[in-house]
């Protein structure tokens, strides 16, 4: 609750120009958001993109934010409906792993690198909402309501979202073990 | 007395199906009920220890970090988009009062009205049909010896589609048309 109080009151700076609030709120928040934009988009530049325009909005519509939502909430929906946007403009299709061979279908045993690719690869995979939900509420450890208010869905469809991601999941990724153990 | 209340089993592999293995992850409202529903039910045990199993392969994604190029360029936002004021004025400024103001409007835009309808190019009554009125001075349009390096000129440059025609002025050529 405190920290919540803390980023209302650094948006009432930002919003009064104070570059020095909207330092703070990019150290707390730039990591999670590139971090969001990377699993949502698997580019790593485009991610980088999508990262500093939600904090060039953050700096030039503070003043549009109404703090009955989150700080947090606020960003997430910015960087979520701009990766939402370059996604809809790439139409990514899950062509690029049906094209592969038999040849290229991963081992049952794999060192870490593989195996963390292999997990990547299939979360690309997810349609793009159940990829945003898990991503929200697995990696960013974000509660449901919150995770639905920036989906703009309700959280029963949320749940439906993460059940149908996890699913997909455990069917790419069934019988992947790790050869090494883990340190 | 307080019965502790647990979940149905439907609801409970619901949540195991949506949010995993970690209670944690769970509805706040619902996590005391989740570990006394799991507590008790080693169905339930095994079906979370199965799907904890795809919680191990999901943390082992790497996430994204911002390279320094992009904490540079975020840091350099409020330089590169300088705030022109921080707050806006709540009422528009007028130097002067009102009415005086009012009347300089007026005064100007009847004055652009004369300016306009003054420099508009009229046959005055009278005059040749060559002769244009401007205000108070008449410019003669008929092709005068000036007026035949121009066509001269125009020839040169447009070959003949844009030669003056013995009856047109200096703004009828032909080919204007199609510009």
């Amino acid at each position: 609750m405190e920290e919540r109080l803390q980023h209302n009151e650094w948006m009432r700076d930002i919003a009064a120009g104070d570059p020095a609030a909207f330092r703070s709120l990019c150290d707390r928040f730039l990591g999670p958001i590139t971090g969001y934009a990377g699993r949502m988009l698997k580019n790593p530049q485009e991610a980088e993109d999508v990262a500093q325009e939600t904090f060039l909005r953050v700096w030039t519509h503070s003043r549009s934010f109404v703090p009955t939502a989150a700080v947090s909430t606020w960003l997430y929906r910015i960087a979520h409906n701009l990766c939402m946007d370059r996604l809809r403009k790439h139409k990514r299709t899950s062509d690029r792993i049906s094209e592969l061979g038999d040849e290229d279908r991963p081992s049952l045993l794999l060192g870490r690198k593989e195996l963390a690719a292999e997990v990547d690869r299939a979360l690309a995979e997810l349609p793009d909402r159940q990829r945003a939900a898990i991503g929200l509420v697995h990696y960013e450890g974000m509660g449901q309501a919150e995770a639905a208010r920036i989906l703009d869905v309700s959280v029963q469809a949320l749940e439906s979202l993460l059940s149908r991601a996890r699913r997909a999941l455990r069917k790419q990724l069934t019988g992947l073990q790790l050869s090494e153990p883990s340190p | 007395m307080t019965t502790k209340k647990k979940l149905s089993r439907g609801r409970a592999e619901r949540l195991l199906s949506s949010y995993g293995a970690d209670i944690n992850r769970y509805p706040r409202d619902e996590i005391n009920q989740a570990r006394r529903s799991f507590a008790d039910d080693p169905e339930l045990q095994s079906a979370a220890a199965e799907v904890a199993g795809l919680d191990l392969l999901l943390d082992m994604s790497q996430v994204q970090v911002p390279s320094s190029t992009l904490r540079r360029a975020t840091a350099e936002i409020p330089l590169r988009h300088p705030r022109l004021s921080t707050r806006p004025p709540k009422t528009m400024v007028i130097p002067f009062p009102l009415r005086t103001w009012q009347a300089t409007v007026l005064g100007l835009l009847a004055g652009a009205m004369g300016v306009i309808m003054g420099l508009r190019p009229a046959t005055a009554p009278g005059l040749p049909e060559d002769v244009v009125q401007i205000g108070n001075s008449t410019a003669h349009n008929s092709r005068t010896e000036d007026t035949g390096d121009l066509e001269e000129l125009a020839s040169l440059a447009f070959a003949d589609d844009f030669a003056f025609t013995d009856d047109s002025n200096l703004t009828d050529f032909e080919g204007a048309s199609t510009l």
